[in-house]
Order: structure tokens, then C-alpha cells, then sequence
């Protein structure tokens, strides 16, 4: 099985980051999709069916948290996992994504954590092992 | 000058460029006459219990070694300007972000700004004039990078710390 993921992150350089941390992480990716705000993320949920959804807070147009709240409001969506991957430092904010069922990463990030944090939430890496 | 935040915004700023780009500082002395390597500046404005701004300047040799590790690519060829500058701003972004739980705390909530290139390349005059509430220089292999940290200490609205 493979995961076909969402990033959702206004930088290119992070965005890239992040696929080629899933690649060194070795998680089997399907489809990539991207998006550089929270509004074009929820346009691409609608016209894609996505696994896991990468996504930074602070982002112009319409933020993570905001686009968060969208998504788990949907029903086709309300079990997608979310990892945020951010500089928050707030663990007032941190607290308040959690609360909202995302998982959240600190940047900046190794491959092994990005490994780590998936396995937790999908158990895609010991399915690999098996 | 009030160098409250020099420690910490170089060691903030070390652990970023080594995590993001594996950069690490050499022990190069960096006399105090060296002219600044500002080729490129920028800015990331803040706001929350106090409002700032943090510049960071680099020199274009390190810029382009900065976005190729950051992207991992391997070989002569350079990435395009476009992702050189994403990577630039995203240094900052993360040093920033990382900075401001070490001097405010985790308690607190902060707004932080997309990271914005200095056209003209300088730190604005009218934010030079003031003197930073922290400074660093750090001596990289492919260049050198300077940090301005610059805070007001009125307190600044913060959009969503009611919520």
C-alpha cells in the first residue's frame, strides 16, 4: 500500500522538503499533490482522494488551522490524518491543533521523525515489514 | 548596545542553518571592522506579547549552497533564484519561529509574518537607527550570515489569542 499525500505549505523549498524527506524516510508514496495555501489544500480534497495531509500554519489566503477546521468539519474528511509542520513554538497553539486531531512536527525535522510520527498514525512502516 | 538575545539568537540560529542545510560554523574569528556580507536581506516581522522584527543577511555564495542542501541536490548546478530565496526566507522563518519560545516562553502566542527580501538589500533606516535587542555573525564554509533582532515593547494584538 501507498499513500497518496497533500503538502500544504506556501514554500516550494518546504514542500519539496517534505517529499524528500517522505522518499529518505522510505514511506511508499502514491500520488503527490501540493498546495501553497489552505484554500487550494481544500481544492485539491475535493478532487482527489488523499491518505495524509502535510500542513503548515502560518500561510497567506487562508491558514492551517483554518483550513484544518474545514476539513474536519467535512465528513469525507474528518478521519484524514493531519501532520502540521511548523516553527510554533505556542503550546497554546500546539494544543489547539491536537485538540483538532492533527499531529504536529517541529521544524525543523529529520526523515526519521516524519517516519516516526506516520508509523504511529497509519502503521505503514511495520505493514512494510511484514 | 543591549545584547540581551546575542547568545541565544546564535545558538538558535546555528542549530537551524545545521538542521535545515547542514551548515555548520567554523571557528574563523569574525573581527568587528569586517564589513557586513549583506548581498541579501531579510526581514520577518512578528507580533504577540511584543512585537519585532529579525533580519538575516547572507552572501550569495551562501545562498545557493543553502537552498542545495535544503533540496538535497548534489553536483555544480545551482537551483533557480526562485527557490535560492524560498530557502533564504525559510531560514529565517525557522530561526525566527524557533527563537521566539526561547525568549518569550512557550506560554505565549506570536503571529509570524511571511518572510519578506529587502529590495535594496539593506536593513531599512529608519529600523537601523535603533539598536538591536540582539545580534549574530556567523562564519559559515560558504559564507557568512548575519542576525538583527529589532523589538518594540508595546504589546501588539495577536489575531487569534482569544480564540
Amino acid at each position: 500500500m501507498s499513500l497518496n499525500i497533500l503538502v500544504v505549505d506556501d514554500s516550494t523549498v518546504v514542500r519539496l522538503s517534505i517529499v524528500r524527506a517522505l522518499r529518505l524516510a522510505e514511506i511508499p508514496v502514491g500520488e503527490v499533490h501540493e498546495a501553497s495555501n489552505g484554500q487550494e489544500g481544500l481544492a485539491v480534497l475535493k478532487d482527489h482522494w488523499v491518505d495524509l495531509i502535510f500542513a503548515d500554519i502560518n500561510m497567506p489566503v487562508m491558514n492551517g488551522e483554518e483550513m484544518i477546521k474545514h476539513i474536519r468539519a467535512e465528513p469525507a474528511w474528518e478521519e484524514t490524518p493531519i501532520i502540521v509542520i511548523s516553527t510554533e513554538g505556542s503550546r497554546t497553539r500546539i494544543e489547539r491543533l491536537e485538540q483538532a486531531g492533527a499531529r504536529f512536527v517541529h521544524k525543523p525535522f529529520s526523515p526519521e521523525t516524519i517516519r516516526e510520527v506516520i508509523n504511529e498514525i497509519t502503521g505503514i512502516c511495520h505493514e512494510q515489514q511484514v | 548596545m543591549n545584547s540581551r538575545y546575542d547568545e541565544q539568537l546564535y545558538c538558535v540560529a546555528e542549530d537551524t542553518f545545521a538542521a535545515l542545510a547542514f551548515m555548520m560554523p567554523t571557528d574563523e574569528e569574525t573581527p568587528e571592522e569586517t564589513p557586513p556580507h549583506d548581498d541579501l536581506v531579510a526581514s520577518v516581522a512578528f507580533a504577540g506579547p511584543f512585537r519585532g522584527i529579525l533580519f538575516l543577511s547572507v552572501s550569495t555564495d551562501l545562498l545557493g549552497e543553502l537552498a542545495a542542501n535544503m533540496l538535497g541536490l548534489e553536483g555544480p548546478e545551482e537551483p533557480p533564484i526562485d527557490k535560492r530565496l524560498d530557502a533564504f526566507a525559510e531560514a529565517l522563518n525557522v530561526i525566527c519561529g524557533n527563537l521566539l519560545p526561547v525568549i518569550a516562553g512557550t506560554e505565549v502566542v506570536f503571529d509570524v509574518h511571511a518572510p519578506e527580501i529587502q529590495a535594496d538589500s539593506r536593513i531599512p533606516a529608519e529600523v537601523e537607527q535603533h539598536e538591536p535587542a540582539g545580534a549574530a555573525r556567523l562564519t559559515l564554509d560558504a559564507g557568512m550570515a548575519e542576525l538583527a533582532l529589532f523589538i518594540d515593547d508595546q504589546p501588539a494584538a495577536v489575531t487569534d489569542s482569544a480564540a
